[in-house]
């Protein structure tokens, strides 16, 4: 739908056509904790607003992309633990 | 001492790594994970005569390293990070127009290509993107993904409340969106 014309549309029926910065927030929330309002404007915008179903998609890319990152483990080298156990021994002595 | 310091010595061993991945992951710095760790052992062998054994030795050190991890965080916000963050929420106010809609509705190329080569290229400029967040909301990214705990729990150790810890993981997202769109 043109913007122009979204913006008319929003004059009548508020609680539906949230704006694109309002429904961007919502998709932001982890689907499991959005309350069914929320999900309701937003299946209903996406219908007409491609560019909110376009940032739902990078949403879920950075979502997964973060999500798998997690993943990635990193070691505390050797010398680091014993330069903290010759720390402690010196300091407790 | 002598015995105390042999159980913390083992602990080194046995707990280090979980220890410095947990840090890590909250602070994103290889430097500063290591001295929290460094820390952490040092009031394990301090307090060692109050662990009780209710909880496992690894259980108590995590807990001890979070309270230095949350010291560190606290110390960090209000000396460097406030103005910052108020550039990051200048930066996502300004990709909405007056009636708040999308400024740039086309969708950048760097999202489309489904295959493995597009995605490996979203996630490594991603990388680069968190560590240009501000502080708390690198801070809020790195306990969503990679503490593993609930929301409620983050808004505690944050010391926020559930909408405006929703509302900087948004800011945070769209600030990682426009930075992967023109790095």
């Amino acid at each position: 739908m043109r913007r122009d014309k979204m913006i008319q549309f929003r004059k009548f029926l508020p609680y539906l056509l949230y704006s694109c910065k309002r429904v961007s927030a919502i998709i932001s929330i982890n689907p499991a904790e959005r309350t069914k309002k929320e999900q309701l404007i937003l299946e209903y915008h996406k219908l007409i607003c491609k560019a909110c179903h376009n940032y739902q998609y990078q949403n879920d890319m950075i979502e997964n992309s973060l999500s798998t990152s997690n993943q990635d483990t990193i070691v505390l080298s050797e010398e680091k633990k014993a330069a903290i156990i010759t720390s402690l021994k010196s300091n407790f002595k | 001492m002598d015995d105390n310091l042999k159980i913390v010595e083992k602990w080194v061993h046995l707990y280090g790594d979980i220890l410095y991945n947990w840090a890590f992951h909250k602070t994103n710095s290889k430097e500063i994970a290591e001295d929290l760790v460094q820390e952490t052992f040092f009031i394990a062998l301090k307090k060692i005569n109050q662990f009780e054994n209710r909880s496992s030795p690894k259980t108590w050190l995590i807990a001890i390293l979070n309270n230095k991890i949350i010291d560190h965080h606290r110390a960090n916000y209000t000396t460097k990070f406030t103005s910052i963050e108020k550039n990051g929420i200048t930066l996502t106010n300004t990709m909405f127009d007056n009636e708040n809609f999308w400024l740039n509705e086309l969708d950048e190329k760097i999202w489309n290509g489904n295959d493995k080569s597009s995605v490996e290229r979203v996630e490594s400029k991603l990388k680069e993107c968190i560590s240009n967040l501000p502080e708390k909301w690198n801070l809020a990214i790195s306990y969503k993904y990679f503490s593993n705990q609930k929301t409620e729990v983050i808004c505690q150790e944050l010391g926020i409340t559930t909408s405006n810890y929703w509302q900087i993981i948004h800011r945070a997202k769209l600030l990682l969106k426009k930075c992967v769109e023109t790095k």
